[in-house]
């Protein structure tokens, strides 16, 4: 896997990590802001590729500045790596949703600081910035947030925004000419099977669609696949808006 | 009838020099009117004139020069003497010639010559206003004179006399002179037009068979080698062998055989077609460069190769750049007449001095410059210099001094112009700005005193209420300094209030090469040519300081600069230190801030025309890694900068 | 190994590869700095033009070999991460062994599950010492490259002295490559030592 730099101002940064190489489990992207040499990591990953998230990102973040986890939901892709950090650096904060504390704490990490997130959201500072935990219940898991950087207009969406990449993709969707819904045109055709399956409920996808297209944002950044930058976020939110989900129940 | 436009290609460069040549004889001679050499050199130009003239078959300037090579024959005959009104027409004649040059040189046959100034020119042959001339003649001292018997091949009626007779300084000469049979005037002179047959052996006896007047030596005229252009094969005992009368010591006196061997003219066309295609090996050096560097595993061979294809590649670009060097002469030639002319007009009395004559510089500056040069001259004699009671009142000598030097600075030339007139007056020029409405006064009160002084330089300023026909030739110092800035010099203005002012250029040696920095300005590369660069610095936030709307830089505890940020000139989006890296390249026109400083490289600059806001530019150039860059031009940007402080202002 | 120690190594890669990434291009733009003023003012420093060309090529080699160093530290801490990756699975049926044991039970592919965990372990410890010896060769290599460029500097002082006259702020130039080179031996010296001492302990271990 490698890391790459989403955002940047001064000492206020965003990375990706990203096209693991195990294409056994499946493909996740792992998400580190860091701000005046304190950081959070966003939905860890699985165990199996914890040692190449952890070599990842030790390249571009300093592990001893973690002082916080977020974990968006219960799904062992994002939290089974748990147990690892933990035999890290056990000083790590785990922010997750209030309603799967006890079912996380099965990946093996009795003793771990857990910290939990009540259904109506809430936030958290590191290095001085704020960031807010938007609820996103429903999609797809019944107790689950997202992450909003109002500064670096940052939004680290989970599940939502999803493509299944074949290996070597690009951490982007369309970083150069966002103007063009080319590339968006090409790359939702991956993301498609994954919303109508997954995301169970229409009206928590009618409800998220419309907070979220409140926010300014620059990055819409999903735990699978690649990032929406500029024009595509628009057309991402657009396109879920008109999509049938909870496919599995209409057939 | 038609032009031979061959042999008018030869003869236009060759009678341009002529004539040069023959000003400044002219001039010689009015400050000293017995100068032997002076008289002889300027009857040969005009009798060469002539003969070219004759062999373009353009009669009105055959008739012309005719008339000059006349009276400067009676002078030389000592049946006259040259007087200063003597000088002023024949310097008016020699303006004549240029004009007739001219027309040739558009492709119309020149028309006949003022006929006042032409009956001046006889009347004054003939003696008519002589005034106080010796009327004893002295019969040349003829050592050996070729008859028409010598020459069977030659039209009786014309008589070609080969003279070899002692120099007036002494050494032995060879003179030709071709004479109709039936009146003692030279060939051409209006009534007898020979036949092209009688021309071409007349051309064959003077410059050897076969020779067009294009090939005949310049040294054989003691002309000056100005072109370095010139390089080969003719010899000058070859061309002067078939004179028969020739004796062995005046071959070896009047030819300097190790110029002449080595030099050739070359089309100018040709040579810029070789430095255009040096330009393209040193792009494609550079890239060689680049992909080596690039090469995953080492590659001693490769390595090496490239090194030495390095050095080949300098020395070729070295070569080529001789080639197109040429001493400053030809850029300082004019300008003796312009100031006698001029500080005559203006009763002003001037000493010219010039220094440097023999320093080389690129032909492209030569050129360009001969305009902005006499500007500069011209207004330092307008604005500058005092009439002499007014220079006698502020204590001074009289005759003011004129400075004009071409000095060589390792891989510069600078050319300056100085005097020690009366200096430039800050105020009086700041006053003039706003008047003029070049500048507000809100402007004016935040000029630094050097700013104020370069308002000269602003298109539109002139500090006379008219435009004198000295000055206002539409030249303006702003042309100095655009022809300065495109030869990518730098201009630098000193003056002193009562002491005088020098105004210098500095231009690079050679215009074929460019050294740049590339640099990263966020995403996009640019370059900027390395003789705008002081040095390249760390940026500090504390170091930056807001006055009077300006924002400067403290480099060090004696170096405060305006900050020039390239991010809001060129992307429109100020750089924000506190949240992307930044670093400093400290030019004479500020401190730019970058993203990022990459490497130097010797690159070739290639002109654009596409661009809208080409003021930033100064070129493009071709990277190593192959992509298009664009030269920066730091004159313009730091202009930008301080010109959006002033609007922040207001 | 425990996982403090590896810790330790992970922030000493870290801080040496952010201090040489900054020194070299410290490095690199002093070399620059000081070849603009050597065009910039002509032959007269054709001297100091050939120590800046010299020194600037030294840092090429330099980022080259630095490079060198973080393809061994990543896998070096992967391997590590694996190591306590499968150590925590060997640690989980050691648990539940003793678990099992402490109500009587015994499960012997329990017990051979837990042997072939600790074999795998021994393995990659293997494995990540081979690494760590490379990684300590390549830092050797790189404080090699640091001497030659120490040298240069040098040669860049006494030329700098020569052409003292012509008025370009030479011995500022060196002084601060000088500096740059000091920052990157030191970082690259401590961390050596470090290494030297997970080393020792690893043989140890072993």
């Amino acid at each position: 896997m490698k890391a790459t730099s989403v955002f940047e101002a001064g000492n206020h940064r965003w990375w990706i990590i990203y096209d693991q190489n195990e294409g056994r489990v499946i493909d996740s992207n792992v998400y580190v802001m860091e701000s005046n040499e304190q950081s959070i990591l966003l939905d860890p990953g699985g165990f199996e590729i914890f040692p190449q998230v952890f070599a990842a990102m030790v390249e571009v973040v300093q592990p001893s500045t973690l002082q916080a986890a977020f974990v968006s939901h219960q799904d062992p892709d994002i939290a089974s790596s748990l147990p690892l950090w933990n035999a890290c650096n056990s000083n790590i904060q785990w922010h997750m949703p209030k309603l799967w504390e006890g079912f996380i704490r099965h990946y093996g990490a009795l003793d771990a600081n857990f910290v939990g997130i009540p259904d109506e959201g809430g936030g958290l500072v590191i290095g001085g910035r704020k960031l807010e935990f938007i609820p996103a219940h429903y999609l797809h898991s019944s107790a689950n947030f997202h992450v909003y950087d109002p500064e670096a207009k940052v939004f680290f969406s989970g599940d939502v925004g999803a493509a299944l990449l074949p290996s070597g993709h690009s951490a982007w969707v369309e970083l150069r000419d966002s103007d063009s819904s080319k590339a968006f045109d090409d790359h939702i055709q991956h993301a498609k099977f994954f919303h109508q399956r997954w995301m169970p409920s229409k009206e928590a996808k009618k409800d998220w669609i419309s907070r979220v297209s409140q926010l300014d944002i620059d990055f819409l950044c999903p735990q699978h696949g690649a990032i929406y930058v500029g024009e595509n976020v628009q057309r991402f939110l657009s396109w879920f808006d008109a999509l049938d989900i909870g496919t599995a129940i209409s057939r | 009838m038609t032009m031979d436009m061959e042999i008018l290609q030869d003869f236009l460069p060759e009678a341009t020099e002529l004539l040069q040549k023959a000003q400044s004889e002219a001039l010689t001679l009015e400050k000293n009117p017995d100068d032997a050499n002076a008289i002889a050199s300027l009857f040969r130009a005009f009798h060469t004139l002539k003969g070219g003239a004759g062999f373009l078959e353009a009669t009105a300037m055959v008739d012309w020069c005719h008339h000059l090579e006349d009276l400067l024959d009676k002078v030389r005959n000592k049946s006259l003497r040259i007087t200063p009104e003597m000088v002023d027409i024949i310097l008016k004649g020699i303006d004549v010639i240029q004009g007739m040059l001219g027309a040739l040189q558009a492709g119309d046959y020149p028309t006949i010559g003022p006929e006042s100034l032409g009956k001046m020119i006889q009347e004054m042959a003939s003696g008519q206003s002589l005034v106080g001339a010796s009327k004893q003649s002295k019969t040349p001292d003829v050592v050996a004179t070729s008859t028409p018997a010598e020459h069977p091949s030659l039209n009786v009626s014309d008589t070609l006399y080969i003279e070899h007779r002692s120099r007036e300084d002494g050494s032995e000469g060879i003179y030709l002179q071709q004479q109709s049979v039936d009146s003692t005037c030279p060939v051409g002179n209006g009534e007898d037009i020979i036949t092209e047959d009688e021309f071409e052996q007349y051309l064959d006896q003077l410059y050897g068979p076969g020779q067009k007047p294009g090939d005949w030596p310049a040294t054989s005229l003691n002309l000056p080698v100005t072109e370095e252009t010139t390089v080969a094969p003719l010899t000058v005992q070859d061309q002067i062998k078939p004179v028969p009368t020739m004796s062995k010591a005046a071959a070896q006196q009047d030819s300097p055989p190790e110029v002449a061997e080595t030099t050739l003219r070359v089309d100018a066309v040709r040579l810029d077609a070789v430095m255009n295609q040096v330009g393209e090996l040193v792009l494609l050096r550079n890239r060689l460069a680049s992909a080596v560097g690039g090469l995953s595993e080492e590659n001693e061979d490769m390595a090496r190769i490239a090194r030495e294809m390095d050095l080949t590649v300098n020395d070729i670009q070295n070569t080529v750049m001789r080639l197109r060097m040429q001493p400053c002469k030809r850029l300082f030639q004019q300008l003796p007449r312009v100031v006698r002319d001029v500080s005559r007009q203006l009763g002003k009395e001037v000493k010219l001095e010039i220094v440097g004559e023999d320093v080389e510089i690129d032909k492209a500056v030569v050129d360009a410059l001969a305009g902005p040069m006499t500007h500069l001259v011209r207004n330092s004699l307008d604005h500058g210099i005092e009439g002499p009671e007014a220079r006698a009142a502020a204590g001074k000598a009289r005759t003011a001094n004129l400075r004009v030097a071409a000095i060589h600075l390792g891989d510069k030339v600078r050319i300056e112009v100085s005097d020690d007139g009366k200096g430039i007056d800050r105020q009086f020029v700041t006053q003039k700005a706003i008047d003029k409405g070049v500048i507000t006064a809100e402007q004016a009160v935040r000029l630094s005193e050097q700013e104020a002084l370069e308002l000269i330089f602003r298109p539109g300023f002139s500090t006379k209420d008219q435009a004198t026909d000295l000055s206002g030739r539409g030249v303006g110092m702003d042309v100095v300094k655009e022809t300065a800035r495109k030869l990518r010099g730098r201009l630098d203005l000193q003056t002193h209030l009562g002491q005088g002012t020098s105004i210098a250029m500095e231009f690079p040696l050679t215009l074929a090469v460019l050294p740049v920095l590339y640099l990263r300005l966020r995403r996009d590369i640019y370059a900027l040519p390395i003789s705008a660069i002081d040095s390249l610095t760390d940026m500090e936030a504390h170091r930056i300081h807001r006055l009077a709307g300006r924002v400067t830089y403290r480099v060090d505890d004696t170096q405060i600069v305006p900050l020039v940020d390239l991010g809001a000139i060129l992307q429109d989006k100020p750089m924000r230190m506190d949240s992307e890296s930044v670093e400093g390249v400290l030019t004479e026109r500020g401190l730019f801030i970058v993203s990022e400083v990459l490497g130097n490289e010797d690159s070739v600059v290639k002109p654009i025309d596409f661009l809208a806001d080409q003021n930033w530019y100064q070129g493009a150039t071709i990277s190593g890694k192959g992509g298009v860059v664009l030269i920066l031009d730091a004159g313009a940007l730091g202009a930008a900068a301080s010109l959006a402080a002033e609007g922040s202002v207001q | 190994m425990n996982i403090q120690r590896i810790m330790m190594i992970v922030d000493a890669s870290y801080h040496t590869r952010r201090t040489i990434e900054h020194s070299l291009r410290e490095i690199d733009r002093r070399a620059l700095n000081a070849m603009v003023l050597v065009k910039r003012h002509g032959k007269a420093l054709a001297g100091y033009g050939v120590v800046a060309q010299a020194f600037r090529e030294r840092a090429a080699n330099l980022k080259e070999a630095a490079s060198h160093l973080q393809e061994s530290i990543a896998p070096l801490i992967q391997a590590h991460m694996c190591i306590l990756q499968h150590r925590s699975y060997a640690d989980l049926f050691h648990r539940k062994m003793q678990e099992m044991y402490h109500y009587d039970i015994i499960c012997p592919t329990f017990v051979r599950t837990e042997k072939t965990w600790e074999r795998v372990i021994i393995a990659e410890e293997a494995v990540a010492l081979t690494i760590l010896r490379q990684l300590i060769k390549n830092v050797e290599k790189l404080q090699e490259g640091i001497a030659e460029q120490e040298y240069v500097v040098i040669i860049g002082r006494i030329e700098a002295a020569l052409s003292e006259g012509t008025g370009a702020p030479l011995m500022r130039v060196s002084r601060d490559m000088g500096m740059a080179v000091a920052t990157v031996r030191d970082a690259i010296w401590k961390y050596h030592n470090q290494l030297e001492e997970i080393l020792h302990e690893s043989n140890i271990g072993i």
